[in-house]
């Protein structure tokens, strides 16, 4: 795994804080692209509303959005993103690839699964990494 | 298509001469065992990917990275790292990390000190503009439509029936309590109740920061603490000890060779798919690695 310098979070925290305030102020907002390029980006709602609750440049374990995450997406530069059930990548996990990769690069219903799995993803993730 | 059919039928054929085994008619996990030959004894790996070779292989990866290199030549550059060469401490094909008392006693623990080495992709420091995300959007449907998509579900619902079945079983939790007691001379105040959620964050505070919505993410280059790799090397020693890996193996197997029962015919269908799929891998790689 590479590690990034926290300039570049530093930056994301503050285009999201930006997005956070328009949302604030009505925006209807709603897409996957509100996730910053090179981040993978996490909602507690279905279907990508406004600003991701999380995102992650390499990894992260999650606090307050653990086990509520319901829509996710790929904007990293890595070949693939892992999203697991458990806290410390470790257990069952999704995948969402790169998009130049194919496959699946977001999800915007965990409850019905992925691509992959049939599997109820809804209210699962509590960490996730770049492999 | 035709070795899936054919595996198909065997497979009804088979499952018809079984069928006794139970009320519904699926095989029992210990049946499914004895017709393919997996012994959780010996096993290193659960059914799923012991049975099915083929199974999250990390060559799909790296087919579908040699085409997207080629497709994006000229617009940006999209690195490819085959699977042997990846330095990962995740294994690229379970997804999980390698944890054990080497590990640990080099790392600490390894989620938190990840080596930099070499992924595929698009490198680090590249901005990735809309017209490039456009062609890597464009690049990854040629390459669906060159390989289609990896016969997986039905597998992966079987190993995450495994995963499911880990709370469930005495075993695991009988391991679990004698770990929490074999880590008490760490003397931690957080100790988790349970090894899949170490390291707590007493341990990991150095090497994690809050980000602006207070989860953990890894500091920086951070390395491990002494104190760090003292409770990583017990807490490896005391899995061992008390056979926690090897539960956590036995409650999946057990589930996941209980889910092949229940769908012999889904799970030999899908090692027929993956056969077809892993020949159309072996062309890409043959042709661009």
């Amino acid at each position: 795994m590479r590690i990034r310098t926290r300039s570049a979070s530093a930056v994301v925290g503050l285009m999201l804080a930006a997005g956070l305030l328009v949302l604030g102020a009505g925006s209807a907002s709603a897409n996957y692209t509100d996730c910053p390029s090179s981040y993978a980006c996490m909602w507690t709602s279905n279907n990508y509303p406004g600003s991701p609750n999380a995102y992650y440049a390499t990894a992260i374990v999650l606090s307050s959005s653990s086990n509520l995450i319901n829509s996710i997406s790929n904007n990293g530069n890595y070949s693939i993103a892992r999203f697991y059930d458990a806290s410390n990548y470790t257990g069952a996990y999704i995948t969402l690839n790169n998009p130049a990769r194919g496959g699946q690069t977001r999800d915007p219903n965990l409850s019905s699964g992925t691509d992959a799995t049939s599997s109820n993803w809804s209210n699962r993730i509590s960490s996730a990494n770049f492999a | 298509m035709l070795v899936a059919s054919l595996l198909a039928t065997s497979t009804l054929l088979a499952g018809c001469s079984a069928s006794s085994s139970t009320e519904s008619g699926a095989l029992s996990a210990q049946e499914v065992a004895d017709r393919y030959g997996y012994n959780d004894a010996t096993a290193t790996l659960s059914p799923v990917f012991a049975l099915v070779p083929q199974y999250k292989d990390p060559k799909d990866g790296y087919a579908r990275d040699l085409l997207a290199a080629q497709c994006l030549a000229g617009v940006v550059e999209y690195r490819v790292v085959a699977p042997d060469e990846q330095t990962s401490l995740i294994d690229q094909r379970t997804g999980q990390l390698t944890f054990n008392q080497q590990v640990a006693a080099q790392w600490g623990y390894p989620q938190l000190h990840m080596p930099a080495g070499q992924d595929s992709a698009v490198p680090n420091g590249v901005t990735i503009t809309p017209a490039i995300q456009s062609a890597m959007r464009a690049c990854g449907e040629k390459a669906d439509e060159r390989l289609g998509t990896p016969p997986q579900r039905v597998l992966a619902d079987i190993e995450d029936a495994g995963w499911q079945a880990l709370s469930n079983s005495s075993e695991v939790q009988d391991a679990i309590t004698q770990w929490r007691s074999c880590m008490e001379p760490a003397g931690l105040i957080d100790l988790p109740s349970q090894p899949s959620e170490m390291p707590p964050a007493s341990v990991a505070s150095d090497s994690q920061v809050q980000d602006a919505q207070g989860n953990l993410v890894p500091k920086p280059d951070a390395v491990a603490s002494d104190r760090e790799k003292e409770v990583a090397v017990l807490d490896a020693q005391c899995r061992a000890q008390v056979g926690y890996d090897t539960a956590v193996l036995h409650a999946r197997a057990e589930a996941e060779l209980t889910a092949i029962g229940q769908n012999l015919e889904g799970f030999e269908a899908s090692r027929g798919a993956y056969e077809d799929y892993e020949q159309k891998l072996d062309e890409v790689i043959n042709e661009l690695g």
